[in-house]
């Protein structure tokens, strides 16, 4: 079996691909506060209906939900660069890759969040809003005290998947020269010739990221329902 | 050039890709076929505990959902041809593993990912249905293959078409990465394009158009496909 699978080399090498775990830890991260802040007021909007921009987000949230990511993320990566230096800023090319990587992850979070805040804030009773404005606070002031941390709650676990679809979606970031776990595997395989085993490591730390982080949403979860009772 | 987005060359772009498009939408309905069998299969094995393929079942499950689409690709990629030449050398079968096409590859990865979800789907909706309908079944006669078949699979098709509509949609957009493991499809033909003139915004904006319409034409597909198959319970329910 040793010429076909080495499996010491797969012991040996995992440490040094799960250092390289904080890249797609740091992405999710950013992302999922960035998304969800977009998605809750890409979600109010299509509430209240604002004209124009209710129509603006109709349209954004179809298209990153109807376009592959990776198709997204070439976009915002190859395409914008070249739009901005069209139009006459020839810096833009200094702009770390991971910029854009954090940028296309926050709009395709904030597109999916937007649809699960929207439902997660209808939830929300109405006379909740109704008792904040009796009692003198604004919109605004309503919305962040008393809505949006119910909507949260009830959002808690739709939301823990998308952050753990936002994880396995870093898998991808490789294809635009962010060095991260997939890009080491593939270089150290170029140099050992040995994929198939660092490939095998980076789906076993995807499992237990996957699994940690459903944990912690449950756990989230029995938290909040444990408040509200 | 002059113009920030050149139009004509969006539409010359739109026709060179667009010979692509079957090749995408292929790989998408090869794939589903496969993992549907593969999810309704692990699907009943988990309904009916039947021993040690339940545990296989609830693993496969547990993994082909952890794993990134990505790297089930590459471990597919890499992995198969290693399993194959194991598979020759202990046995002298020639499995042809050096000429396997990537296509091959991509199917496989993607029906195994796939699969795991639909595996879900599936049993959600047979445990939707009503135990009394598969006792009623039996009661009158019929074996436990004709009960499935004639009646728990069309109510558990009406619960379960929405999930598969889901799942295939983003199936059509999983097949972008297979490009990774060298299968020029939609984006991969737009990438290898665009190495070539550095035309990048047009091209995967064209590209991206290009999704997104194969995205709502099969959306509303399923709208229509949904109704049809949920029509008879119209009868039933007063």
């Amino acid at each position: 079996m040793g010429t076909y699978f080495d499996f010491s080399y797969l012991i040996k090498s995992f440490p040094t691909i799960l250092s390289y775990v904080d890249i797609t830890l740091l992405i999710t991260f950013i992302a999922t506060v960035i998304g969800i802040a977009i998605g809750s007021i890409v979600a109010i909007i299509r509430i209240y209906q604002v004209k124009v921009l209710h129509q603006i987000a109709g349209v954004y949230i179809s298209f990153m939900r109807g376009t592959p990511f990776l198709v997204q993320l070439f976009l915002c990566y190859f395409g914008l660069p070249e739009l901005i230096q069209k139009l006459g800023y020839q810096e833009i090319r200094s702009v770390p890759a991971l910029f854009y990587v954090v940028v296309v992850f926050s709009l395709h979070v904030g597109a999916y969040g937007a649809e699960i805040m929207r439902s997660a804030i209808l939830a929300v009773d109405k006379g909740q809003l109704e008792a904040a404005y009796s009692i003198g606070m604004g919109t605004v002031k309503a919305y962040i005290r008393i809505i949006l941390p119910q909507a949260f709650g009830l959002a808690i676990p739709a939301l823990g998947n998308t952050v753990i679809s936002t994880l396995k979606g870093t898998s991808l970031v490789f294809n635009v020269g962010v060095i991260d776990m997939m890009r080491k595997a593939d270089l150290m395989g170029a140099y050992s010739q040995r994929n198939l085993e660092l490939y095998i490591d980076v789906a076993i730390i995807y499992v237990l990221l996957c699994f940690i982080f459903s944990k912690l949403s449950q756990v989230l979860e029995k938290h909040v329902y444990h408040f509200k009772s | 050039m002059g113009d920030i987005i050149e139009f004509s060359f969006m539409v010359q772009t739109f026709l060179e890709l667009i010979q692509y498009v079957p090749l995408t939408l292929f790989l998408a309905v090869i794939s589903m076929i496969f993992a549907s069998i593969l999810g309704l299969t692990s699907a009943i094995i988990q309904i009916r505990k039947i021993p040690v393929l339940n545990q296989i079942a609830n693993l496969y499950v547990l993994l082909g959902r952890a794993v990134p689409t990505m790297v089930m690709l590459y471990i597919v990629y890499f992995g198969l041809p290693v399993l194959l030449m194991a598979f020759t050398d202990k046995t002298g079968i020639d499995t042809g593993y050096q000429h396997v096409p990537p296509m091959a590859f991509a199917v496989v990865g993607l029906t195994i990912h796939t699969g795991a979800y639909l595996s879900e789907v599936f049993r959600a909706a047979l445990v939707s249905v009503d135990k009394g309908q598969m006792e009623a079944a039996l009661s009158i006669g019929m074996t436990w293959w004709q009960g499935f078949q004639r009646i728990i699979a069309r109510q558990a098709g009406v619960f379960a078409m929405p999930l598969l509509a889901n799942q295939f949609l983003d199936l059509i957009k999983g097949t972008s990465l297979v490009f990774t493991i060298t299968v020029v499809e939609l984006l991969g033909a737009a990438k290898i394009a665009s190495a070539e003139d550095y035309r990048y915004l047009e091209r995967y904006l064209v590209v991206a158009l290009m999704y997104w319409a194969i995205s709502i034409i099969f959306e509303k597909l399923f709208l229509l496909a949904e109704r049809k198959i949920g029509a008879f319970q119209k009868g039933i329910k007063a």
